[in-house]
């Protein structure tokens, strides 16, 4: 079985690090063979001059936003609100900005079980926004919607169901928005690499270190 | 016999096909190759487009025939897969999940790779244990033609030999990830009690190295799955086609939906097949001296239950009643779950090489004792996990998700199925025929007492092993997925010594027609725990050298 070199942390290596180590490896030899090679079809596009890992920071919503095509334009108002409160703005923008609403919009006109699921959804938030502070959800403060969703995740059967399924279709669609799944999550499986990315060289992993790191958009360490 | 347009009509381009044509055609052979599907265009392999993209292209309509069952679960295979409503298939029992993709290269183009070698004792384990027919060849049959896969199409994985995996002549695989390392040494603690269990490298067919023209080496760009642009991973239409069809004795013929065997009614040998053209539905017959069907485990048996006469009114090479019968696939679980170990850790690229990691069989030493025979196989992977137990809503499920994305490890078990008689494809009784003339097939599907067990057993271990490396949040398969999900059904005309338990012997000729070969999944005389596809590839290529040997001896005759 392969060797555990006592090297630093699990870290990405970046391609260009990794060819020319293998190059000064091969002291001598014509070592081109042993750099990157790129054959011109595989390499993805990525802009001129952009670093590997960073992204135009133009990042488009899942959906743009239009009229809506199933829901009301009061429902789908709500909708933005209630998976926005689900997702909200942190260091990247959130699920109503990722255009989640409108998507799911999309899909309720093209699935009726869809549809009658989210306007069951809305009515019932409606239904304890209004009990609850006097308004329908939409017209609430950030704090107030948050108290609602709150209520909804304890509440009564129909209501926790409710509550779990605004969740997991937020969570399906705000994580294949470029948002969600570029500026939030950082992917970068489309990046063309010299050598294997991610291939641990940590010592002891079983006490790895939780290893911090800068998020790109925000420049925060996470967590 | 009189002369012939070609030497060798070879039925499908697949794993199997390929290498039939390949092998038959570097030897001297005329061959006409026919296809079901038409050539991959090579911007629709690898494609790395987003569902945001895709969604901005096509709609969500469109995405959603793509991506749900059942399609073929991802746009970007689409294109190639047929759907059911195009042609469509009844199913009895449990149901089959028939995954089609159709096209120069076949199944090839997408898939992950998973080659292992079957041991010395897969091939004799139905004598070991009793169960089934056994194998009418030994691992030493086929040795040489693995290694001939190794040297020159590429394959890598651990030098090492495992009881139940012989490692060849691999190349060197790649280094394992975070989580894959944490649960390696979760492995290695575990051995106490199951001395045979490895966390290793997956033998896959990629290369690591420099394997000339036309191919690079693995990039890591990309999920193996959707196709392999750099050609790293064994695709036939840039690994076999190229060299194939610069001898100039291959005659490739795309679109071509082969209905049936041409019999000769005088001497019982087979003279060619009927195809349809899938574009036009014109009707063409084609001639040859030998017929090599690898049309696909289900497709194979639904052509020769198709070609009656008066000499085979049941279909040709069916006089034993085997065709279409003993089909298996693999019994599919998986347990995923979350290592706090990284949690937060930077995301990295984790799209590349997939299914990095294998768990060979190491059941042997007990499987008596947990009341059940044969054995399964594991795949690992770690990272790119939405892990949606991270409770509430808001910013705190927004960073739990975000803390928890490199932190995913899983665990897929591919346990080997029991032949049992609920278990087969036929024509469907309806009569019913396609759009290119062919009677729809009808797959039965019932699980073996075994399989549950083995089914069970999987989930167990891996919930032994990732509780071990301290992983939370698991989760794993309420029951086994649906038959045909793993697409590695083999069994519809097994190899057998004595003609009247199968259809095949052990060169994968039909018994009853001396110059009528399968050349598929459809040939292995049981299931095993191992990926079918590479010693699909390796019975092919012995089967060749079979065939030039007899045509330059003329010796296929009627049995």
């Amino acid at each position: 079985m392969d060797q555990e070199p006592q090297d630093a942390a699990c870290e990405p290596v970046p391609a260009k690090r990794l060819a020319r180590r293998r190059v000064l490896a091969a002291i001598g030899a014509v070592a081109a063979s042993a750099a990157v090679p790129i054959s011109a079809r595989q390499a993805p596009r990525r802009p001129p001059g952009a670093p590997a890992g960073v992204r135009s920071p133009l990042l488009r919503p899942l959906a743009a936003p239009g009229a809506p095509r199933a829901l009301t334009p009061d429902q789908l108002e709500t909708l933005g609100a209630l998976v926005d409160t689900m997702i909200p703005a942190t260091d990247t923008p959130g699920a109503r900005a990722a255009g989640v609403h409108t998507f799911l919009d999309d899909v309720a006109s093209i699935e009726p079980p869809a549809r009658a699921e989210l306007q069951r959804g809305i009515a019932a938030a409606d239904a304890r926004a209004a009990a609850m502070h006097g308004r329908p959800y939409r017209q609430l403060a950030t704090a107030q919607q948050d108290a609602v969703m709150d209520a909804l995740s304890r509440g009564t059967p129909d209501e926790r169901a409710v509550f779990a399924s605004l969740k997991r279709r937020t969570i399906d669609a705000y994580y294949r928005s470029e948002i969600g799944q570029i500026g939030e999550l950082r992917w970068v499986g489309h990046e063309f690499h010299s050598a294997f990315p991610g291939a641990c060289t940590h010592a002891d992993p079983l006490r790895h270190p939780r290893a911090r790191w800068e998020h790109p958009v925000s420049g925060k360490a996470q967590p | 016999m009189k002369a012939q347009a070609y030497d060798v009509i070879v039925v499908g381009s697949g794993c199997g096909g390929s290498c039939s044509v390949h092998r038959l055609v570097t030897s001297g052979a005329s061959v006409l190759n026919l296809e079901y599907g038409p050539e991959y265009e090579e911007q629709d392999l690898g494609s790395f487009e987003q569902y945001y993209d895709a969604y901005a292209r096509l709609g969500y309509a469109a995405l959603k025939r793509a991506t749900e069952r059942p399609g073929p679960g991802s746009w970007k295979r689409s294109k190639y897969f047929v759907y059911d409503d195009d042609v469509p298939y009844t199913t009895g029992g449990e149901g089959w999940y028939w995954r089609r993709y159709r096209g120069v290269g076949g199944r090839s183009m997408f898939w992950a790779g998973v080659a292992p070698r079957m041991s010395p004792d897969d091939f004799r384990e139905p004598e070991l244990d009793g169960f089934g027919p056994a194998w009418p060849l030994t691992y030493t049959d086929l040795e040489p033609y693995y290694d001939w896969i190794d040297d020159h199409l590429g394959r890598v994985g651990v030098a090492e030999d495992h009881p139940s995996v012989p490692a060849g002549r691999p190349q060197p695989p790649q280094g394992f990830r975070c989580g894959e390392r944490i649960v390696q040494h979760a492995c290695n603690r575990l051995r106490g009690e199951f001395p045979l269990l490895r966390y290793t490298h997956t033998p896959k067919m990629i290369a690591t190295r420099e394997m000339g023209p036309g191919r690079a080496p693995c990039h890591y760009l990309g999920n193996c799955m959707e196709g392999c642009r750099n050609a790293a991973k064994f695709e036939a239409k840039y690994h076999l086609y190229p060299a194939a069809q610069a001898t100039g004795r291959l005659t490739l013929r795309p679109d071509a939906v082969v209905t049936d065997v041409i019999m000769d009614p005088d001497t019982g040998l087979a003279a060619g097949v009927r195809f349809t053209d899938r574009l036009t539905l014109e009707q063409h017959e084609a001639r040859a001296g030998v017929v090599v069907l690898a049309a696909s485990t289900l497709d194979t048996p639904r052509i020769l239950l198709n070609s009656t006469s008066a000499r085979f009114p049941d279909g040709v090479a069916n006089g034993s009643g085997h065709v279409g019968q003993h089909l298996n696939d693999h019994v599919q679980a998986s347990v995923i779950g979350y290592l706090p170990q990284l949690y937060g850790h930077r995301t990295y690229n984790d799209d590349g090489y997939t299914f990095g990691v294998m768990i060979p069989r190491f059941t042997q030493t007990y499987q008596r004792s947990k009341g059940f025979i044969r054995g399964w196989e594991g795949r690992s992977g770690s990272g790119k996990g939405i892990d949606r137990q991270v409770e509430g809503f808001g910013s705190r499920l927004k960073t739990g998700i975000r803390d928890h994305y490199q932190a995913r490890i899983s665990l897929l078990g591919f346990g080997a199925k029991l032949d049992n008689p609920g278990t087969f494809v036929e024509l469907d009784p309806s009569g019913r025929r396609d759009r290119y003339g062919m009677p729809i097939a009808r797959i039965h599907s019932a699980y073996h007492d075994n399989d549950l067990k083995i089914f069970e057993d999987i989930k167990a271990r891996f919930t032994d092993i990732l509780e071990q490396a301290g992983a939370e949040h698991l989760t794993s398969s309420a029951a086994p997925a649906q038959p045909g999900t793993s697409e590695h059904e083999v069994g519809t005309c097994r190899m057998t010594k004595d003609p009247k338990d199968g259809v095949c012997d052990g060169f994968g000729r039909t018994h009853e027609v001396s110059n009528l070969f399968v050349a598929d999944g459809s040939v292995f005389t049981q299931q095993t725990d191992k990926s079918p596809t590479l010693t699909i590839m390796a019975l092919a290529l012995r089967q060749a050298d079979f065939i030039v040997d007899s045509l330059k001896r003329g010796d296929l005759r009627s049995a």
